[in-house]
């Protein structure tokens, strides 16, 4: 049987060429928003999980995620090791150089406890932390910014010598040594935060109950639940993507149905000529939604193609970015594009089945 | 024993525009016989081409009977009226009216999938196309084709699927009088083969390759002859 829906497509190439172009550029947003969002988090929840380490805590009222500062004395640390299923506890004072026009978390550590904080990643280039105001940083900003041991970063009024670059995968992409910062930027031995290990992996749950018990101003969280805590602070950014990609499905929609509306009606004599030919309300609800969804097929495939363009072209011009393109989100893509475009020819369809057969055949 | 194909009892219809009412038909009566090529001739807008559609369903007549393929078709939904002109109806149109975008075969082959009556096919696609010369033109488009070809091709879709009567619109309003006698020829040929074909006509000539002719006048048949 010829398919007259895909005689159409293949015949009308201009009008194919946008329709598709449009459900292209739809499933491309959506899952370049998704892939964006999505990567940037589970990048950076998959760093914070290579710590060696089960707690972050805290002082109360306090975010993990947005706040900085440095709320807590030093001596809290004592206070933790003396809780029970406490196995050790690393002080950070974190701070925020901005390299490259974007602001960077930077972690002031004990550089002997760099192994455990930086998840036992090696270092690539250069030597480990030792003291003194030096830094080393991830793999991945060294690129990025075209830097190599020995450079010097200007921030906060610090000039502060690379000496180590460090395999990627570390939880924030600066390390300094705590002495510098707190000498520098802190002017005090007070800390953001501290990496508690616990003595079993059982005794996480519990080991942050008795934390929060015994120091009530203090917070436990762990470091399994960062994805929640991120996705929780960052809540309005999903519901940002979400409007991004519904708006984006919306165009796609809109586009698919004012095509098919102009090819029923520019169609009108041939449904004429079906009609009086015999074929059903069904067949020519069929065609029609089978010529879209030809339309949509192509567009699917046209956006994914897309997608892993932009994609890289994201990742080259912003290197620091993660876009992650999973299977499963294409499939939903897929559906999406397909399904609105679908529901886009709907009402062409009921156009074209309604049309008055011996009007349409004097339709000029 | 003669059957009757399609039969026409008082039927009349008009179109409403707004409080406008416009009578075409004023009480046609017509029986053409199984095997029978009739021809219906009158001057333009005496509405010829209004009856082809009410004879074949894609009107309803505003009073009387239309009888097709000894089917009452009054009483018929919208549904039955389509499944019965699908089975039984083949049309020629004066513009010819192939799909576009479609080659000559496959315009067949769609009538063929529109067109399932249980008859099975008069012949495959090609051969038919064969038979009416256009063989080397079996994957061309209506575009590429000329007129003749492509009232030949129209002529292949119609009877393709063996319908009970071939309804011709002016089948030769478009083509030169060598095309013209060409288009007649086949159709006689056809109806030799025991096609049954209604023609209308406003051409004298044309009407005259039919074996018997009505003549149409302001909405009604006002006469009936033999060429």
């Amino acid at each position: 049987m010829p398919s007259l829906a895909i005689a159409n497509v293949l015949h009308r190439k201009g009008r194919t060429a946008i329709s598709v172009a449009a459900v292209a550029v739809g499933v491309m947003a959506a899952l370049i928003f998704t892939g964006l969002t999505q990567g940037t988090i589970n990048e950076v929840v998959q760093r914070m999980q290579n710590v060696d380490a089960d707690l972050a805590v805290h002082a109360r009222n306090w975010s993990l995620v947005v706040d900085s500062g440095w709320p807590l004395p030093m001596s809290a640390r004592e206070k933790l090791l003396a809780i029970g299923g406490v196995k050790y506890a690393t002080p950070v004072a974190a701070t925020r150089f901005v390299i490259l026009g974007q602001g960077h978390t930077a972690y002031g550590i004990d550089p002997a406890d760099f192994g455990q904080v930086g998840g036992y990643r090696e270092v690539v280039e250069g030597r480990e932390l030792r003291s003194g105001l030096e830094m080393v940083m991830d793999r991945r900003l060294a690129e990025a910014g075209g830097f190599q041991v020995g450079d010097r970063i200007e921030a906060l009024g610090l000039t502060v010598p690379i000496v180590g670059i460090v395999e990627t995968g570390i939880p924030v992409r600066i390390f300094l040594p705590i002495q510098a910062v707190q000498e520098h930027i802190v002017r005090s031995d007070y800390v953001t935060f501290f990496f508690v290990k616990c003595t079993a992996p059982g005794a996480i749950d519990a080991t942050a109950a008795r934390i929060e018990e015994q120091l009530p101003s203090l917070r436990a969280q762990p470091l399994s639940n960062y994805y929640r805590v991120l996705t929780t602070t960052f809540w309005g950014l999903h519901q940002f993507i979400t409007a991004v990609i519904s708006v984006a499905l919306a165009i796609t929609f809109l586009v698919v149905l004012l095509a098919m509306y102009t090819a029923v009606v520019e169609r009108t004599r041939e449904i004429g000529i079906l009609k009086a030919m015999g074929a059903t309300r069904w067949f020519i609800i069929r065609e029609v939604l089978a010529e879209s969804v030809a339309i949509c097929v192509a567009g699917v495939v046209a956006g994914a193609a897309l997608s892993v363009g932009v994609k890289a072209a994201i990742e080259w011009g912003f290197p620091l970015l993660t876009v992650e393109l999973r299977p499963h989100w294409l499939v939903v893509a897929a559906l999406l594009g397909i399904v609105g475009g679908a529901l886009g020819a709907l009402y062409p369809a009921s156009v074209a089945v309604r049309r008055d057969p011996v009007e349409a055949l004097s339709y000029e | 024993m003669s059957e009757a194909v399609l039969t026409a009892r008082a039927v009349e219809k008009e179109y409403r525009t707004d409080s406008v009412r416009v009578p075409v038909l004023r009480g046609v009566d017509l029986v053409i016989q199984r095997g029978e090529f009739v021809a219906v001739m009158g001057p333009s807008g005496c509405g010829k081409s209004t009856l082809l559609y009410v004879l074949s369903g894609l009107a309803r007549p505003t009073t009387g009977e239309v009888v097709l393929a000894g089917v009452p078709t009054g009483e018929l939904s919208d549904r039955e009226l389509t499944r019965l002109r699908q089975r039984e109806v083949g049309f020629v149109f004066q513009r010819f009216n192939l799909l576009p975008v479609l080659s000559a075969e496959d315009n067949l082959e769609l009538a063929l999938t529109i067109k399932r009556n249980g008859r099975g096919p008069l012949d495959s696609p090609a051969q038919l196309l064969d038979r009416l010369g256009l063989a080397h033109r079996r994957r061309h488009r209506p575009a590429q084709l000329s007129a003749g070809e492509q009232q030949r091709v129209a002529i292949a879709r119609a009877v393709i699927s063996q319908p009970s009567i071939v309804l011709a619109d002016e089948p030769t309003g478009n083509l030169d009088s060598t095309n013209a006698k060409a288009v007649l020829a086949i159709f006689q040929e056809l109806n030799h083969e025991g096609h049954t074909i209604l023609m209308v006509t406003h051409n004298p000539e044309v009407a005259a390759a039919a074996g018997r002719i009505f003549h149409m006048l302001d909405g009604r048949i006002v006469g009936e002859g033999t060429p």
